[in-house]
């Protein structure tokens, strides 16, 4: 006779059933809204891409011109896949690391509608020609009305989770949650108001939109990211993470230098110097939370690297985590003065952006769906081959367009620092990248299409019947 | 039966316990949740940080142009270069410095110059104005006692010294006085008035009438 569970881990596990379902909802909602956005998103992309070869494509419909589909790409990324999908993330992250259920049941759902809207609005508002031309606040202001609506039930769900939590030790992840849940709606109202409206004037309004607009990566995105890795590596190699001294380290450092870096994007401008150089320094101390984190991720996964063979969670979490550490040092360096004179207004930014952006957070919410929508809906996925095209086209895409990019782009600004080299002899030097990344746009886009069909599937409820996880390969033995 | 509602569904949710099938689930589906392990922090990596911190501290102060907000340009971030960079303050109108100044003397020459009769004499049109600016700076710098006669009237009343003003504010307060009240005479230089206080050396006794004659005497 088999001895019994001891009584915690069985209830243990009857909560986690009752988490599931009381997620499925609004969680599944969100991650399935974040994929729509994710397809619209990579065909702008893809529109976008083309016409920086060949200008005269789709040049005739005043809808997609180059200066309005490339904020829009940026936006639907940005408010429609990249937020939609880390609030889903984060809901169900902080009901199981709390051990309750979802709070607020009838209205989370209704935030998923509003914020859809808000987006599909703000998207063609911005496709009319609409834009307000700021970077990264370009849908209209009436728009902060309603994603700032759906922030604050987000916020409240948190609080409500936090407050009913059911174990006493609260988890690394849990830490940057909150911190992302609650900085993110304040910059957000802030970065509005500062940049829309009268209350910031002249250089005063540029600072003010790039302390947003970097901020939205660093105490946004990369809070859900770092929390979705703090929980998934452990969770599938199933040993804890290494130190705790080096969690707090990791979080604490980020949240204090992380909000001084934003200016390093004004280096060269008519802003203070001293300004700039406090931007810079914030940018240089990131090695100090960059690298705890790594580390700890490391030495987390030391030994156990073979399971990146198998388990699609972990090899995507685990590719995000190490881009992380990559566009972190990248970006702490280029802040340099030396760098930067090169790099700025360059291609190099571009490939920066999606290092970040891409291969760190959307890499990690790829992993994130692959583990957290099957126990949602009950199903496997249906297929590893499409899982397994997922992460190379998607791998493969990010890699060619980061390289080509960051190429084209340092050549870019050091050709463009010699005056006597003529501007169009440049852009002719640096059409080959172009056309690269248009060819790992398309690799990406694959990616994206086969993993909304493994969605679509899951949601409909084609998968096996939950057996076992699905593997990428099989286990030996197993 | 009525139908349920929204509210109704989830408690009926809530309150289910799982089959004895979907409560296996997570038992072979997944691990445990996540714990926290206790290593210590490598003392190498507190080093490196240590160093980290050390050069920000540097890079700051070595390249914020001493915070001054007018400072844009990489060449004048160094310590001391910002503060050296300030602009000069604009130089100031003289006509608007005497004006100001010309308010300590309106409780006896009046606001529109023309003094109180048997009192205080005139500034408007009177010949001691529109003549020698030298003998102004005098009467200025260490005051006037004893009869003057002023358009043709006598005035027997002590004009106060001020010569603690600065030289630019006395030379402002005579362009002031020497182009209001209908007057048309020229500016008065700040370096005459610190020529005139010069050759004055220590006096302290005010000039009287027929003094000032004998010093504007060539």
């Amino acid at each position: 006779m088999a001895a019994p569970l001891p009584e915690p881990a069985v209830n243990d596990r009857v909560s986690r059933i009752q988490i599931d379902r009381s997620c499925r909802q609004t969680v599944v909602w969100y991650m399935a809204s974040a994929v729509f956005w994710l397809l619209a998103g990579s065909v702008l992309a893809l529109v976008a891409s083309v016409k920086m070869h060949a200008p005269g494509f789709l040049a005739d419909a005043e809808w997609l011109t180059f200066g309005r589909v490339r904020p829009a790409h940026l936006s639907t990324m940005i408010y429609g896949w990249g937020s939609m999908a880390g609030v889903g993330v984060l809901l169900w992250l902080q009901a199981r690391l709390s051990r309750v259920r979802l709070p607020l049941r009838l209205l989370l759902p209704v935030t998923v509608v509003i914020w859809n809207l808000a987006v599909l609005y703000g998207t063609v508002r911005i496709l009319q020609g609409a834009s307000t031309g700021i970077e990264w606040l370009e849908f209209p202001v009436e728009v902060l009305a309603f994603i700032g609506f759906c922030m604050g039930v987000i916020i409240v769900a948190s609080v409500l989770m936090f407050v009913r939590r059911q174990v006493k030790h609260t988890y690394v992840s849990q830490w940057y949650l909150f911190g992302a849940v609650l900085w993110f709606p304040f910059l957000y109202v802030l970065g509005v108001i500062l940049s829309e409206t009268d209350a910031a004037r002249g250089v005063a309004k540029a600072a003010a939109n790039w302390w947003f607009a970097h901020n939205v990566l660093g105490l946004w995105f990369t809070p859900i990211g770092l929390a979705t890795a703090y929980y998934m590596i452990p969770k599938v190699i199933g040993r804890p993470v290494h130190s705790y001294h080096l969690s707090l380290l990791g979080f604490w450092t980020l949240a204090i230098f992380y909000n001084w870096a934003g200016t390093h994007h004004l280096i060269g401008g008519p802003l203070p110097a001293w300004l700039v150089t406090v931007g810079i320094v914030g940018s240089m101390m990131m090695f100090i939370p960059v690298i705890t984190v790594a580390v700890n991720h490391h030495l987390t996964m030391v030994g156990h690297f073979h399971h990146l063979r198998t388990s699609p969670t972990l090899r995507f979490v685990v590719f995000a985590a190490m881009s992380y550490t990559a566009v972190s040092f990248q970006g702490s360096l280029t802040s340099l003065r030396a760098v930067n004179e090169v790099s700025h207004f360059t291609h190099y930014t571009i490939a920066h952006a999606h290092l970040g952006v891409y291969a760190f957070f959307s890499m990690m919410m790829f992993g994130a769906a692959y583990y957290i929508l099957p126990r949602l809906m009950n199903v496997e996925w249906h297929s590893a081959r499409w899982i397994r095209v997922h992460f190379w086209t998607t791998a493969l895409g990010i890699a060619l367009y980061w390289v080509g990019l960051t190429w084209a782009g340092w050549q870019q600004g050091r050709l463009m620092n010699d005056p006597n080299i003529p501007f169009l002899a440049i852009v002719e030097y640096t059409k080959p990248w172009l056309h690269s990344r248009s060819v790992a746009g398309v690799l990406m886009a694959a990616g994206h299409v086969s993993f909304a069909w493994l969605v679509w599937n899951l949601i409909r409820q084609r998968g096996a019947a939950l057996i076992g996880p699905t593997l990428l390969k099989r286990r030996k033995g197993a | 039966m009525s139908e349920e509602t929204p509210r109704q569904r989830i408690d009926r949710e809530e309150s289910a316990t799982p089959g004895v099938v979907p409560m296996h689930h997570p038992i072979m589906r997944e691990l445990d949740e996540p714990t926290d392990g206790f290593e210590p922090t490598p003392v190498w990596l507190m080093l490196i940080y240590f160093a980290l911190i050390g050069w920000g501290g540097w890079y700051l102060a070595m390249n914020s142009g001493d915070f001054q907000v007018g400072v844009l340009t990489d060449e004048m971030m160094r310590p001391g270069a910002g503060l050296a960079a300030r602009p000069e303050p604009a130089p100031v109108d003289p006509m608007v410095l005497g004006r100001r100044i010309y308010n300590n003397c309106v409780t006896c020459h009046q606001a529109d110059g023309e003094g109180v009769e048997g009192a205080f004499p005139p500034l408007a049109q009177s010949e001691w104005m529109l003549g020698d600016e030298e003998t102004l700076v005098r009467i200025l710098l260490h005051g006037a006692q004893g009869p003057m006669v002023v358009l043709g009237n006598t005035y027997d009343s002590e004009m106060p010294a001020w010569g603690q003003l600065k030289d630019e504010q006395i030379a402002a307060v005579l362009t002031y006085t020497r182009a209001s009240f209908g007057n048309n005479a020229p500016a008065v230089a700040p370096e005459t008035v610190a020529r005139i206080r010069e050759a004055a050396g220590r006096r302290t006794q005010p000039w009287t009438a027929a003094e000032l004659r004998a010093a504007a005497a060539p």
